[in-house]
């Protein structure tokens, strides 16, 4: 188990109640060299960041959440509570897709193992296959 | 762009996306509804090299089953709020991807349904032998 603090590689916490869409973020953010942890909902993101013995560089979180506390609301408590914390909102999966680009290129690999667009072309055909109408952009 | 597009293309195999599996990395889902709890059995089975997709519920789970069709291993907690808990998830599993091999876990007795070909394992256990289990139902000692 390697939870504790790495003196090399950064560790992002995906939060999203979507699991097709945090699956798929949180993959490509791997491919890319992070640690990344995943939650289900702001509130475990909340427990992971209270955990001392869990060293997190970056939140990168959904905008709306189906229950429980949205990204807005996680982000002013990680600023009140953890502000050495970077968080990056996303309000939908194309964002999240940059977003998540957007790390890669500063990343420990220093660059994208693939086009971002990849990424939200395989989160739009998952939601579709699950939900005919779940399309998002 | 021929090396981006030859990563694109392979990341597509491995991830499943084409619905095959060519890989030799197996793919394992681990179902825990305590993050922490998850999380340690995930990062231990990725250190073991096996790709590891993570679901909190066992609603999520069948997401994945469903939208993933490279799983090797289901790993699932039996005790999970929500309307369906490890026990059901493990049957469904087992009805509708018979090539998915299942361990179910719980702190409390194996409950009576359980499938025979499920293996169980009470806990707590070490995240190191949630490897070792994998790697015994996988027929292999290192993942690859």
């Amino acid at each position: 188990m390697s939870l504790a603090p790495s003196a090399q590689v950064e560790t992002i916490i995906v939060v999203d109640d979507e699991v097709l869409v945090r699956t798929a973020i949180a993959e490509y953010l791997r491919s890319c060299g992070y640690k990344v942890l995943e939650a289900a909902r702001s509130e475990e993101a909340m427990a992971l960041l209270e955990d001392d013995e869990v060293h997190i560089d970056i939140v990168l979180s959904a905008v709306s959440m189906r229950h429980g506390i949205d990204g807005f609301a996680l982000h002013r408590w990680v600023r009140e509570n953890r502000p050495e914390v970077r968080v990056v909102l996303a309000g939908t999966p194309a964002r999240a897709s940059h977003a998540a680009a957007e790390l890669c290129d500063s990343g420990p690999m220093l660059q994208r193992p693939y086009d971002p667009q990849i990424v939200l072309d395989r989160i739009k055909r998952m939601l579709a296959a699950r939900e005919p109408s779940g399309e998002d952009e | 762009m021929e090396p981006q597009l030859g990563a694109t293309v392979t990341e597509l195999v491995r991830s499943g996306v084409g619905g095959t599996q060519p890989s030799a990395i197996r793919t394992i889902l681990v179902v825990e509804d305590e993050t922490l709890v998850r999380m340690a059995i995930a990062e231990t089975l990725r250190d073991a090299g096996y790709r590891v997709l993570e679901a909190a519920s066992a609603e999520e789970a069948m997401a994945l089953l469903v939208s993933f069709g490279n799983i090797a291993v289901l790993f699932t907690d039996i005790q999970m709020p929500g309307a369906l808990n490890g026990a059901a998830l493990a049957r469904l599993a087992r009805r509708h991807h018979p090539g998915v091999r299942v361990i179910a876990t719980s702190g409390a007795a194996a409950p009576p349904g359980l499938d025979a070909d499920v293996i169980f394992m009470a806990k707590p256990y070490p995240p190191e032998d949630v490897v070792r289990r994998v790697n015994d139902l996988l027929g292999r000692h290192a993942p690859g």
